[in-house]
């Protein structure tokens, strides 16, 4: 087909592009062979941290080369910003250090890290619980079907009815009056063993009570927020998939038997 | 188009600065997939092509397909339940290809036409059996690592007859973001896919019967809503017969003389297979008819 006239030569961020600059930064990070140094030198001038706001990056090399590479978020990524300002958004401090204390009870021993990003976690699901609740209210109805068939209409109607904002607030406002019953103290100030009596007890597990919701709330998003962390990952083993480099139990290669 | 039938090329909107242009060609490929080939034919309004190219006999935009599933089987293998990390993931799945209304009548079913085939994979949890265990803190914890569960899931697609009810049309009132009409699309399953959908549910609980699975999940009631399956197909299928089909046997649009559709639009029927394969077909066969018409001149 003849082009009349110059096509647009604008440098807009698309997806694709930003798939294709990862995937060129993955070869040259150690995919390839090359050790990241090497890969980090060939990058040249590329090198200087961009300093982009959070939120969606242009793929720089030096981020990309960096997540490749290290652990360590690099400068300016939304990991690192909110890393080093977060305060809850939903909960209250005294909410908060509740929080924290049901998910060492939940968890057990685990460092500080996974613990911080558990509750961080909690605490995004919570905060953000309003506006998806809001969002799936507002969904058109071709949506709402298409949202039915993935993810089943128990799922769906869960998202537009349940206030879990407010099965929070109820929640550790029972926690409360429930200590304060029992024990004539906050749950902050009961020993562990009380807590987890407390917790266990028939208020906290009686069916469909506040109590019973906010704990089964809380424990069904503990374990998601810890076992996708990096430390929760590391925990299970998980090393990621991989292809196989030949095809176990098939007698056939490139239409040959062997 | 000109009023021999020959497209002069194609008009566009530039989609990052707006602008319109046009190009020129000797032939034009439409080959966007399925349903925006069959709006860009249907938006592609003269006065030579009033309903818009390939539509001179309304056939344009008719027999739409899709696959459809019975999802949502499955069930944990009681005997791999296990202690030890599989090193890596190694994914695999399977697929037991179609054996219903094959050849040999043993596996006949009068009930319905045409037929489907199975998939799933088996896989190692990695921390949903975790929801399962009531218990919580450091015994919790190693529970869920040492007591790792196996789970196998398998869905069966069957194929959508081709149907002049499921159909997509201009929408008179919705527009895209360049002012462009966008589809209204009319598409669901019929009494032939709901008696397939039928067999395919007893075929699966058969399977998983046989296995003996635990916690064992039966396969849904319902088929997949249309369209989930994104295998649309249909709506410019070949045929020819120009009355009842949008392109000929080389995907040229019969109403037009240098305008070929290459894409899941063409297809009469989609069988239960996913349709890249035969759109790829479809597609080099088409372009070696178009170099050997150029060649002769015929372009």
């Amino acid at each position: 087909m003849n082009e009349q006239d110059s096509p647009a030569t604008t440098e807009e961020l698309t997806r694709r592009r930003w798939f294709l600059r990862l995937g060129e930064m993955a070869a040259l990070a150690g995919f390839s062979g090359l050790v990241p140094e090497i890969a980090a030198g060939l990058l040249g001038s590329e090198q200087q941290p961009a300093g982009l706001p959070p939120g969606l990056h242009t793929p720089s090399s030096p981020h990309l080369i960096q997540a490749l590479t290290t652990h360590a978020n690099p400068p300016g990524t939304e990991a690192q910003v909110n890393a080093s300002s977060l305060r809850p958004e939903f909960f209250s401090e005294e909410e908060f250090q509740i929080v924290t204390r049901l998910v060492e009870i939940a968890l057990g021993k685990s460092n500080a890290g996974a613990l911080s990003q558990t509750t961080q976690w909690l605490d995004l699901w919570f905060h953000s619980a309003a506006e998806v609740r809001e969002a799936a209210q507002h969904l058109d109805p071709l949506h709402r079907a298409l949202a039915v068939a993935y993810y089943g209409e128990q799922s769906v109607r869960e998202l537009e009815t349940v206030d879990v904002q407010t099965v929070a607030r109820e929640g550790v406002a029972a926690l409360r009056q429930r200590s304060l019953q029992d024990h004539g103290r906050g749950f902050l100030e009961l020993s562990i063993e009380q807590q987890v009596e407390l917790l266990s007890s028939k208020s906290a597990t009686e069916p469909a009570s506040p109590l019973q919701k906010f704990v089964e709330i809380t424990r069904r998003e503990t374990i998601r927020g810890y076992y996708t962390s990096a430390e929760g990952l590391r925990e299970l083993n998980y090393k990621g998939n991989a292809y196989h480099l030949s095809c176990p139990g098939c007698e056939v290669t490139q239409g040959r038997k062997h | 188009m000109d009023r021999s039938g020959r497209a002069e090329g194609v008009h566009y909107i530039d989609r990052v600065n707006h602008e319109q242009r046009d190009s020129y060609a000797r032939a034009v490929v439409v080959a966007a997939g399925a349903l925006e080939s069959t709006r860009i034919l249907l938006n592609s309004q003269s006065s030579s092509h009033p309903q818009g190219v390939g539509n001179s006999e309304g056939a344009l935009g008719r027999y739409l397909m899709d696959h459809f599933t019975i999802e949502g089987a499955g069930g944990f293998i009681p005997s791999l339940r296990s202690s030890k990390r599989e090193p890596v993931g190694r994914p695999c799945g399977f697929l037991i290809p179609k054996y219903v209304n094959v050849g040999d009548s043993r596996d006949g079913n009068s009930k319905f036409l045409r037929g489907y085939r199975f998939d799933g994979d088996g896989s190692q949890e990695l921390y949903g059996h975790a929801f399962m265990m009531p218990e919580f803190g450091d015994a919790w914890r190693e529970r869920v690592r040492s007591e790792i569960p196996f789970y196998f899931a398998i869905e069966a697609q069957g194929e959508c007859l081709p149907r002049w009810d499921n159909h997509v049309r201009l929408d008179p009132t919705r527009k895209d973001a360049w002012g462009i009409p966008v589809l209204h699309i009319n598409a669901s399953y019929g009494e032939n896919e709901k008696a397939m959908a039928a067999a395919m549910r007893e075929n699966i609980t058969a399977i998983l019967d046989e296995m003996k699975l635990a916690e064992m999940t039966p396969p849904k009631a319902e088929l997949s809503i249309f369209g989930k399956n994104i295998h649309e197909c249909g709506t410019a299928r070949m045929g020819n017969d120009p009355k009842k089909s949008v392109v000929d046997r080389n995907c040229k649009v019969h109403d037009a003389r240098n305008v070929f559709v290459t894409d899941g639009a063409v297809f009469v029927t989609q069988g239960c297979y996913e349709p890249t394969l035969t759109i790829m077909a479809i597609s080099a066969r088409a372009g070696e008819h178009i170099a050997e018409t150029f060649r002769r001149g015929e372009l």
